[in-house]
This record gives structure tokens, sequence and C-alpha cells, in this order.
């Protein structure tokens, strides 16, 4: 069987409150200090990979690529 | 037995004449259907005078007893086999261009229908000379095949969403990020800036299945990529390559069987939604008819 990428988080932006919520793995975790800054960074980092961002709702954003 | 030389032209032209046609009504304008080009027809209408041409000699090489004229039936039969191939091909290659791809199924379905033209001009070909060779009348022959092309609309006929489904409008809700539709959640919108678009120029239906072999066919992922593809076509999507948030979705609904859809359009015409997606044709080589076993007629009773 053949084994395919559909999707892998490229990178996760975090409430620096929400520390505890993430841990290292293969993305980049970009901590920023409040939502506003969560938003924006997570549109520029959107539109740079071209992937969609998912809240999480406990002050994680996720950028996820689909293929 | 042989044929003069004056009926015999009568036989062919009349046969070549009629097949074309057929072909030819076949190749109508339909913003569903490619090729929208002219290179396109020039290409299809060669290949349906070819057909008829063989349709129409196949007729008189019988009745001379040329037997082996049988053989170049078959010889055709690959040729448009070929067509399909041609047509497949080039679609596939076209894939990726499309922001929102035909998919797999209705590639095949398109290029099924093509192949299936060509047999159609070439049926109604050998019928039209065949008239002519025993009536011997020109006039009759065409009738005839009139007749056959008209009839040849039943064999050709497709089922649309329409016949399989209600399409009924719906609303989109924001439950924090989630995107849900009759509580169904679709996506998860992280960013506000795509949250205050969908919400603004989101539309959402639910196609509600008629019966059993409707509830299994709709939920086949071909006939819903078909319909994403043919909506964001018709309306335009705001969606960019750098936006993948504001991707048309479809989901299904798993308490009822419903397929939800949810489209980011330019112009968020509900009522043109709608009715796009009730013209959308419902993929014949996808379609299943589960109403046709024991076994899952008693699980859904």
């Amino acid at each position: 069987m053949e084994v395919h990428v559909t999707g892998y988080i490229i990178a996760i932006v975090a409430l620096r409150k929400a520390k505890d919520n993430v841990s290292s793995g293969t993305a980049p975790i970009i901590y920023v200090e409040n939502e506003e800054e969560q938003q924006k960074l997570s549109m520029y980092l959107s539109r740079i990979f071209k992937a969609a961002v998912h809240d999480l709702e406990n002050g994680v954003f996720i950028l996820v690529k689909q293929y | 037995m042989s044929i003069n030389h004056e009926f015999y032209i009568n036989i062919v032209v009349c046969g070549i004449a009629l097949g074309t046609l057929a072909r030819f009504i076949y190749l109508r304008v339909d913003y569903r259907q490619y090729p929208t080009y002219p290179q396109g027809y020039m290409t299809h209408l060669t290949l349906g005078i070819i057909s008829a041409a063989l349709g129409a000699f196949s007729v008189p090489a019988l009745i001379e007893k040329q037997y082996t004229a049988v053989t170049f039936l078959a010889l055709a039969a690959q040729q448009f086999k070929e067509v399909r191939e041609i047509e497949r091909a080039s679609l596939e290659k076209m894939e990726a261009t499309e922001l929102v791809p035909r998919g797999a199924a209705y590639i095949e379905n398109i290029a099924k229908i093509f192949e299936a033209r060509n047999y159609i001009a070439m049926a109604v070909a050998a019928l039209t000379s065949l008239a002519v060779y025993l009536s011997k009348s020109v006039i009759i022959g065409t009738i005839v095949g009139g007749l056959a092309i008209y009839l040849s609309r039943y064999v050709m006929k497709i089922a649309y969403i329409r016949d399989i489904a209600e399409v009924l409008p719906s609303k989109i809700v924001f439950k924090g990020p989630l995107l849900c539709v009759e509580d169904v959640v679709l996506a998860d919108i992280g960013l506000k800036e795509g949250r205050e678009i969908i919400e603004k120029f989101g539309m959402a239906v639910i196609i509600r299945p008629k019966g059993l072999d409707s509830l299994i066919s709709i939920n086949n992922l071909g006939i819903r990529q078909a319909i994403l593809h043919e909506a964001a076509n018709q309306l335009g999507l705001k969606m960019n390559i750098d936006t993948p948030e504001l991707a048309p979705l479809t989901m299904n609904n798993n308490e009822n069987g419903d397929i939800i859809v949810v489209m980011v359009a330019m112009k968020p015409d509900i009522d043109a939604f709608v009715e796009i997606i009730k013209n959308v044709p419902a993929i014949e080589t996808v379609r299943k008819y589960p109403s046709k076993s024991r076994g899952a007629r008693k699980a859904f009773n």
C-alpha cells in the first residue's frame, strides 16, 4: 500500500501564557504575547506557506498544509 | 448482389450525413462539457464524420458480401476507445491548473460520454443507410435516421442531482472557530479575517437524498468533487492558493446522510447556488443501486 502525506503542521503559533499546551515537535513553535498578534502572525504565515490556520481554542494555532 | 453506382452513393451519403448530424447535435454548446474551444469542435466533428462513414459503408459492404468489412467496425471501436483515452489524458493534465479539480470520477464520466457519442454517430449512420437500401428512398432513410437521432437521446440520457436529491438552502453558523451547518462541524477556521469573509460571502446548501440509492451514491467523493467543481466554476471563488481556509467544502451529516456543501463565492447568490447544484450531473459511473440487493433493503427498512 502506498502511503501519502495528506497534511502536516508547518508551524505552531502559541500564546506565551499557553506555553504548557505545546511542546517541541517537527514544527517550529512561535510564541506571541496576545491574541491580536497571534492572528496577525498566523495570517502572515498562512499566506506565506499557503497553509490553513486552525484554532485549537487553548491559545494554540496550528498551520496545516494540505496536499 | 450488386448495387448500382448511383444508389450506392445515395446510401452512403445519406448515412454519413445523418451520422455526422447526430455527432453535431451532441456537440451542442454546454458549459459543463468540454470542449469549449473551436479546435475541440473540429477534432470531434472530424472523428464524428469518420465514424459516420464507417457506419454508412458497413451496410452496402455487407450486402455485397464483403464480410471483412466487419473487421473495420472492430477497428473503429478500438479507435473510439482511444478517443476516450485522449479525453481523459487531456482533462487529467488540466487538473493541476484548476483551483477546484474535476476529480477522477467526473473526468472518467466525460471521457465515456465522448466515446459513446461516436458510437451513436456510427449506429445512426448504419441504420440510415440500411433504411435507404431497404426502402430505396432517400427521404424514408432520412426520416429513419432522424428518428434514430431522436431515440438516441434516451440512450444518452443522464441523471442530474435534482433527480436523485433535494437541494435546500441553509445557513453557516460559527461556534467559536468552528464552521458549522446544522450542527455538523465542517472546518476549524483559525483566522478572524477568514471567518469574517465566510460569514459575509459564504453559502451553504444541504443535499438531501431522495432514497436509498441516492443516499449511497451522493456520499461518493467523486460526485461531491464534481459538485464543488461545477459550483466553483460558475459562481467564482473568493479563494486563492494562499487562502486555503476559503476552499469549498463538502461534509456528510452522519445522522441522516445529507450532504452539506459550503462555498465562499464571488457572488453569494444562494438561489443560483441551489440551481447550479441541482444541474450537476449525477455521475453515472459512480452511482450505486443497493436497493437491488436484498441484504441492503433489509438493513435500511
